[in-house]
């Protein structure tokens, strides 16, 4: 026979295995030797150049790191970091069943049960002999509403496991929820024949009470008490017992088993509390004071207090019993609305005892909703103030507070550990980022450079990093972001201001650009960032500084075609057809394939409705580089008003090949086969356009059409009003 | 673009290693000259010594890297067996690396073992959530294992992450039409079909869908365009069979039935279509035999899907037909 505990609640202390340690730790360097080993290991591997096995041990080292960071949280009560750090450590590594087993208890704890049963299912199917976990399932499945189910969870543990008093005593409480009391009584038995302790009386006999089968309940801690008079929570129970059954309420009896309780530990502040309350109740306030402030001083709480004050009123002591109530209502802010109405009563009673109508006032009104049945209700909730149990399942074991194998662990010792966990979560997401970026996965390295500076913004590097992986994965304004910070750190440091500035440019952001590129040393040897500085200036307004920095570029650099198709971009863009024209044939004499620029010409001969020299100019750039995207799209837009849908379907088709998420592109193939007919055909285009670009207003008016021809009327009606609504704020913004 | 030198960098800042002294640098430096001298074998086309040297790097310096690279080039030669014992070995060794769980995965799936690939998938896409592609793979291993709704669910998310990729679009285009779901599989499809419109594996689905909803003109006409690039294409060849079948050509509908069938063995679908061709035929023993030729695809279909029950991997368990 196992081991069986005295309370169910040992169950989720399963939280305090979990972690790496083993055993509880009293010291940082006991708390964290797990993870520095793994580190020690991981680093050891880079260096003998095994880079996978480097990844997998930083891998384990941060789900050790995470599982202490969840067991820190679970110290302190943080449930939902405990939750967060859980979830990442699942993330961590491929066998993640631990940090599973650790996220569904936390999960039951903060209301999630159906999560929980989801995990608990998994891990059971998967590891059909772990009782644990089935016990823990028959929880969550209780807890989620599912008594059924449950109860079959630990028949099929029972059956397993016929010797597991656990399950045994699980199964038996599952029994009473299902009302079948003869078949828990005999398995509440067996687990009192297999551990004979006066303990075991007293967790059958609380259990009975909880499922309020008293007779039964009364008899078992009898039990106890029988066996050893000094049983603690035997007297306790049976005091809460005198005062649950309705209409039978035996306060004296309930007063006198919770003073013999209170013999055995007279330091026991639920004890202290509900004598007091007892006390209270059968008008004996004077008596209760005591108890209520033994109670208020070692667990204060808002029950505590509220009571505390209601005795104090009683016995004149309003001005005390303000201060008690006012620190009530403090405590009871989250509480149930009827408690801190029934509290604000209370007060006002008191300060308008004191001389202090006005203020009273204020409490009365804030007590309007439920303060006629006060007195009633008072009485009325008495059983439930002493019940430590309200809800009447196994589940309510799930509801208790967790342990922390970190629980123990003084604040200094406990901050200590944290730093250290961030530290080594940092280094280990950090150096696999790296290992990433080294084989050119930026994407990928991002991600893990983004998960150290969520652990830590400050760790040395990471900033750069994440901004750096995330401009060679072309993500340029998350890459902003970090290099910002980076910049910030570090102001002095050229390469991040020059990374920053690219990043700008490649957002669109130009005027940044412009200024962090004015100052840059390198920019005068630099054709490539000469240019990007230029183009800067021009696109943020500036064209006459961009024409001095051009006008030296060609000083410098000669008479380069590159550089006038740039300046005839440059007066494109400022609407200066005429001047841009003449760059660029300037461009096509000197070399007549270089780049961009009859594609260039092609979009100015287009704006200004020249179609045949827009699409002889297009063909041409598509002559020397038939890959040339925007020129495929532009020449198929000319063909599209020119009246020539086939080939602009075909360009378009090839288009989207190499680029799928050009959202003109599709927009345009969309509507050239909605006006050929095709408006099945057209709608998955016109949707994806719609996707990429929800703010173009033609794109939901070409995708409304189509709607409407393919029979959708509910949502051509949709993209209608927003294509109507997208025009009205358009209009709205213009002066 | 980040320096090469950051990792050292890195690894300076970070506190002094406590445990496990780094390998010898010697032994290190030997394991990469055998890898250097396998590299050459490989080039001058010497596979066998070069397999031989990376086996024996594998062992001596027990060497994840050799192992990869051995376990590619015993898959290249279609020894899945033997790459998948070598990955298992890498397994043992870096348990929790993407590059090993994705080299299992993609041996596993070529060599059509589902469920070794999907025990290697379902950990990576949770150690890469935001990785399409392995959320690609993890839904097409559950495909093969028959486990249609699970695969949904999974190709849904790789197409979340990747919008309009042409493999995924198709893929959940199928595992649509397995879950009789025609009327979703279709505008995949024909978006597939905009973007690339000779791709065989898209015409054929979307003939597949097409003939679920009763359009058969068309079902014929984009089964016909798959077929007329790949003949023995085993969809294309069922909707064939199919759309004969509902025009009452029983004898034309068996043809194409069979080819289907010898081009996809393991087809549940087919048979059971055989089936019903053979019994409109008179054939009764063809019929019987088909029947049960389907009924045993069915239930090696239902033994994968248990089999994913019991390793703890997702499962509906919903059976095609």
């Amino acid at each position: 026979m196992k081991p069986f505990s005295s309370r169910v609640p040992r169950l989720l202390v399963l939280a305090l295995a979990l972690w790496p340690g083993g055993v509880a730790a009293q010291t940082a360097a006991e708390a964290l030797a797990p993870i520095d080993r793994r580190m020690a290991l991981a680093e050891a591997s880079l260096r003998g150049g095994e880079v996978q096995i480097a990844e997998s041990r930083y891998r384990a080292a941060i789900f050790d790191a995470w599982m202490v960071a969840g067991a820190l949280h679970v110290a302190a009560g943080r449930l939902l970091d405990a939750r967060d750090a859980f979830r990442h450590a699942s993330q961590a590594v491929a066998d993640a069943d631990a940090a599973f087993r650790s996220l569904a208890l936390v999960q039951m704890q903060v209301g999630e049960p159906a999560e929980a049963v989801t995990l608990l299912t998994r891990l059971s199917v998967r590891a059909p002999k772990d009782f644990q976990t089935r016990r823990l399932l028959a929880q969550a499945l209780t807890a989620n509403g599912q008594p059924e189910e449950a109860v079959q969870t630990l028949e099929e543990a029972h059956a397993l496991a016929p010797d597991d008093a656990e399950i045994t005593f699980l199964l038996a409480a599952g029994y009473l929820e299902a009302k079948k009391v003869d078949a828990a009584q005999r398995l509440f038995v067996e687990v009192a024949a297999a551990r004979p302790i006066p303990q075991t009386w007293v967790l059958i006999g609380r259990t009975y009470r909880d499922f309020r089968l008293f007779d039964q309940a009364r008899e078992a801690l009898n039990k106890a008490l029988a066996k050893d008079p000094t049983t603690r929570r035997a007297h306790y129970y049976l005091g809460t017992l005198a005062v649950m059954p309705e209409g039978d309420v035996r306060l004296e009896e309930a007063i006198r088993e919770f003073r013999a309780e209170l013999k055995l530990a007279p330091e026991d502040p639920v004890v202290n509390l509900r004598l007091g309350m007892a006390l209270a109740d059968a008008r004996r306030e004077k008596a209760a004071l005591a108890p209520l402030e033994i109670a208020a001083r070692l667990a204060p709480s808002a029950v505590a207090f509220h009571h505390l004050g209601r005795c104090q009123l009683a016995v004149g002591r309003a001005a005390d019993a303000v201060k008690s109530l006012r620190r009530a209502l403090v405590l009871g802010a989250v509480d149930e609305a009827s408690r801190v109405r029934r509290i604000h009563y209370q007060l006002a009673l008191a300060l308008r005892q004191a001389g202090a109508e006005a203020d009273a006032a204020v409490h009365f009104e804030a007590a309007k909703a439920g303060s006629e049945r006060q007195a009633d209700a008072e009485r009325e909730r008495l059983s439930r103030y002493l019940d430590d149990s309200p809800e009447r399942t196994p589940a309510a074991a799930a509801r208790l507070a967790l342990e922390s194998p970190l629980a123990g662990l003084t604040p200094a010792v406990h901050e200590t550990v944290a730093r250290g966990v961030r530290t080594a979560l940092a280094r280990a997401y950090l150096n696999l980022g790296v290992l990433r970026a080294q084989a050119e996965q930026f994407a990928g390295a991002g991600e893990f450079f983004e998960q150290a500076a969520a652990v830590d913004p400050d760790f040395p590097q990471v900033q750069y990093s994440l901004g750096s992986a995330r401009f060679n994965a072309k993500q340029y304004e998350q890459a902003a972001v970090a290099l910002t910070r980076a910049l910030a750190a570090d102001p002095g440091n050229p390469n991040v201001r020059r990374m920053l500035a690219l990043a700008r440019f490649n957002t669109g952001a130009y005027h940044q650009a412009a200024d962090l590129l004015a100052s840059d040393p390198e920019r005068a040897s630099d054709p490539s960032l000469q240019y990007a500085y230029g183009v800067a200036l021009v696109r943020s307004d500036r064209a006459r500084d961009a024409e001095a920095v051009f006008t030296r570029m060609l000083a410098d650099h000669g008479d380069r075609a590159e550089l006038h198709v740039i300046l005839g971009q440059a007066h494109a863009q400022q609407g200066d057809f005429d001047a841009a024209v003449q760059d660029l044939e300037r461009a096509r004499r000197i070399t007549p394939d270089v780049p961009d620029a009859n594609a260039t010409l092609g979009l100015i001969y287009l704006r200004q409705g020249k179609l045949a020299e827009a699409a002889a100019a297009l063909r041409e750039e598509l002559k020397h580089n038939p890959r040339h995207v925007l020129a495929r799209h532009t020449l198929a837009t000319v063909l599209d008003l020119d009246g020539q849908p086939a080939e602009a379907m075909t360009l378009l088709r090839g288009v989207l090949q190499e680029q799928p998420e050009f959202s003109d592109a599709r927009y345009l193939l969309g509507k050239i086969l909605l006006a050929s007919g095709e408006a099945d055909h057209a709608v998955p285009h016109l949707e994806a356009a719609v996707r990429l670009s929800p703010d173009d207003a033609s794109y939901h008016y070409q995708l409304a059409q189509a709607y409407r021809k393919v029979g959708r009327s509910e949502l051509a009606d949709k993209h209608l009003a927003l294509f109507q609504s997208l025009k009205e704020k358009a209009r709205g913004r213009r002066p | 673009m980040l320096p090469g030198v950051m990792l050292s960098l890195v690894i300076s800042l970070a506190a002094p290693p406590q445990a496990a002294p780094p390998p010898p640098e010697a032994a290190a430096a030997m394991r990469d000259r055998v890898l250097e001298q396998a590299a050459a074998e490989l080039q001058a086309g010497r596979r066998a010594e070069a397999k031989k040297l990376l086996a024996s790097a594998a062992e001596r310096f027990t060497s994840v890297r050799a192992m990869l690279q051995l376990a590619r080039l015993q898959s290249g030669e279609g020894d899945a067996a033997g790459a998948l014992a070598t990955l298992d070995r890498a397994r043992t060794l870096a348990p929790d690396t993407e590059e090993v769980l994705s080299a299992i995965a993609q041996v596993a799936l070529a060599a059509r073992r589902p469920v070794q690939a999907l025990l290697a998938l379902e950990p990576l896409t949770r150690l890469a959530p935001r990785i399409a592609r392995h959320h690609y793979l993890f839904g097409v291993a559950l495909m093969q294992a028959g486990d249609m709704p699970a695969a949904t669910e999974a190709l849904q998310a790789a197409d979340r992450l990747e919008p309009g990729h042409n493999l995924t679009s198709i893929a959940l285009g199928i595992a649509l039409n397995s879950r009789k779901m025609f009327g979703d599989a279709k505008p995949l499809l024909l978006h597939v079909l905009e973007r690339e419109p000779d791709n065989v594996e898209a015409l054929a689905a979307l003939a597949e869908a097409e003939e679920g909803l009763g359009e058969l003109d068309a079902a014929d006409s984009h089964a016909a365009r798959a077929l007329a690039a790949t003949p023995s294409h085993p969809t294309a060849n069922l909707v064939v069979g199919m759309v004969l079948m509902k025009r009452d050509r029983y004898q034309e509908a068996r043809d194409a039935l069979e080819r289907a069938a010898a081009a996809d063995t393991e087809s549940p679908k087919v048979y059971y279509q055989l089936s019903l061709a053979c019994a409109r035929l008179g054939d009764s023993a063809g019929a019987s035999r088909n029947r049960e030729l389907y009924q045993q695809k069915l239930r090696a279909m239902e033994a994968r899907i248990e089999e994913l029950r019991r390793v703890g991997l997702p499962s509906r368990g919903e059976m095609p037909r």
